[in-house]
């Protein structure tokens, strides 16, 4: 296992995404709050480059007419086709048949990004 | 989407002298004479005073008078389908047809007069089920709503929603409004609490649009009507429905069915991308359609290739098709010849009565 520092959690703004090249990979990193995720940028689907989206939280299954933001489950959405991974551990959400992108161990320490790969 | 992992909503085993079940056959009245006497006093004046006759004809010339086959006008001139006598001579025994789903077409429906709409239902109701339903053990029925006023069509299915021989509430797929919407979900509350099925026919008494205008011909509008059918599927699913009824079950009637593996991708590959507009959806659109929707055969689709169509059906799932004949109707399918020979066994054992037995829980 291979461990990347990745700069201050300051440099990243809360409720946004990066694109960073982390030993060679393409990897997209999102803060939310004082976390920090961290998944390959390239989406399983048609291969868009995940860091060109749009980073929110999941919907919550609700009655009809019924809309709430689910705060604990933060996404990333293709800027393609727009489907939505889960940031923690990069499953899609929408896709009938299990389809996850790469999801990298990701923190914080000392007020440092730590990636792992 | 195999029918493997679909469990239908209603499965029984079937009764074991069921062989045929017919699920369109167009059995009703003859003129509006039939229907006054089952009208209040109100309505039975104002048919007089006014000469009201039904509600407004299909806009388009037939190919044939009423679109009926030739051969199905009884003698007497009544109205083909009218003459009870007769009806069953040529089809329901000459096909040994052992239960047969009635649809009367007559749009009362769809009158822009709530309050007539309302009678209008309610009488024909009353109607079908004295002189057709409660006549031969055969037949069940399908009931009328005024679905413009959701309030009157919850009372309607109240007043005989619990009769046995009633199986479904019955619309037009061209009724002018997408039945998905918010404002009817109490009316499928309502069938859904009555074990009532959600039948969407053939046909329109508005003006039918296709990309924004009317057709020119009968041909393209007849043909089009599918597309109609795509939508009303689409409404249904996408505005949550299946989700506030779970145990509602919904048959599109005479609309096609080759085209619903695609229409699913193609619902499903959206519904990826678009999920925040309806979060009230916990599957797959496609599920909820294999799940509680169900197609009638007729008109069968007839590919040169007859191998296609029987590779559509797989791809849709050997739950989903149920054969109707669309008597007395010129596009008539045949009990005996309109499957092709290459679906037989327990395939067509489904398609001829056995997943029309377990949609309606026949006996
Ligand atoms: S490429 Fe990402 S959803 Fe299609």
């Amino acid at each position: 296992m291979k461990r990347h520092v990745l700069g201050q959690l300051e440099d990243i703004e809360d409720g946004t995404i990066q694109a960073r090249d982390v030993g060679g990979r393409n990897v997209v990193i999102a803060r939310h709050g004082d976390r920090i995720f961290a998944l390959r940028d390239v989406c399983p689907h048609q291969g868009a480059k995940l860091s060109n989206g749009v980073m929110s939280c999941s919907r919550k299954n609700a009655r009809v007419g019924e809309h709430h933001v689910n705060m604990d489950q933060p996404v990333i959405r293709c800027p393609w086709h727009n489907w939505e991974y889960d940031l923690d551990h990069g499953t899609c959400l929408t896709h009938p048949t299990p389809l996850a992108v790469a999801a990298y161990r990701a923190f914080v320490e000392d007020g440092q990004i730590i990636v792992e790969t | 989407m195999s029918s493997t992992v679909h469990d239908p909503v209603c499965a029984l085993t079937d009764p074991a002298d069921i062989a045929l079940v017919d699920c369109d056959v167009h059995a009703g009245h003859n003129t509006i004479d039939d229907l006054v006497p089952y009208l209040p006093d109100v309505w039975q004046r104002y048919v007089r005073e006014t000469g009201y006759k039904g509600p407004p004809a299909p806009e388009y010339p037939k190919v044939k008078p009423m679109a009926m086959r030739d051969d199905a006008h009884p003698p007497g001139g009544v109205r083909p389908g009218s003459d009870r006598k007769f009806l069953t001579r040529q089809h329901l025994d000459a096909y040994h047809v052992d239960r047969a789903v009635l649809t009367p077409l007559y749009g009362a429906d769809c009158e822009p007069n709530a309050d007539l709409a309302a009678a209008m239902c309610s009488a024909y109701n009353d109607f079908m089920i004295e002189h057709w339903l409660e006549v031969d053990d055969r037949l069940f029925g399908s009931m009328f709503v005024p679905f413009t006023d959701p309030e009157a069509s919850v009372r309607e299915i109240e007043r005989i929603g619990d009769h046995p021989k009633i199986v479904q509430l019955l619309f037009f797929v061209g009724s002018g409004v997408l039945f998905g919407k918010r404002r009817f979900h109490s009316i499928w509350k309502a069938a859904e609490q009555k074990n009532l099925a959600v039948a969407m026919h053939w046909g329109s008494r508005l003006p039918a649009f296709a990309a924004g205008e009317r057709p020119s011909y009968y041909l393209e509008y007849h043909t089009n009507l599918a597309q109609t059918a795509m939508a009303q599927l689409v409404s249904l699913v996408c505005e949550g429905v299946f989700e506030t009824c779970p145990k509602l079950r919904a048959v599109m009637i005479e609309c096609g069915f080759a085209w619903l593996p695609a229409l699913m991708w193609r619902l499903d590959k959206n519904w990826r991308g678009c999920r925040i507009e309806v979060p009230w959806l916990k599957r797959p659109p496609s599920e909820y359609v294999y799940e509680h929707v169900r197609f009638t055969s007729q008109p069968i689709e007839e590919p040169d290739d007859p191998n296609h169509l029987l590779r559509i059906i797989e791809m849709a799932g050997e739950h989903m098709l149920m054969f109707a004949s669309d008597y007395p109707h010129w596009d008539f399918d045949s009990p005996t010849r309109a499957l092709p020979s290459i679906i037989k066994g327990d395939l067509r054992d489904r398609i001829m009565y056995r997943n029309a037995v377990e949609f309606y829980g026949l006996t």
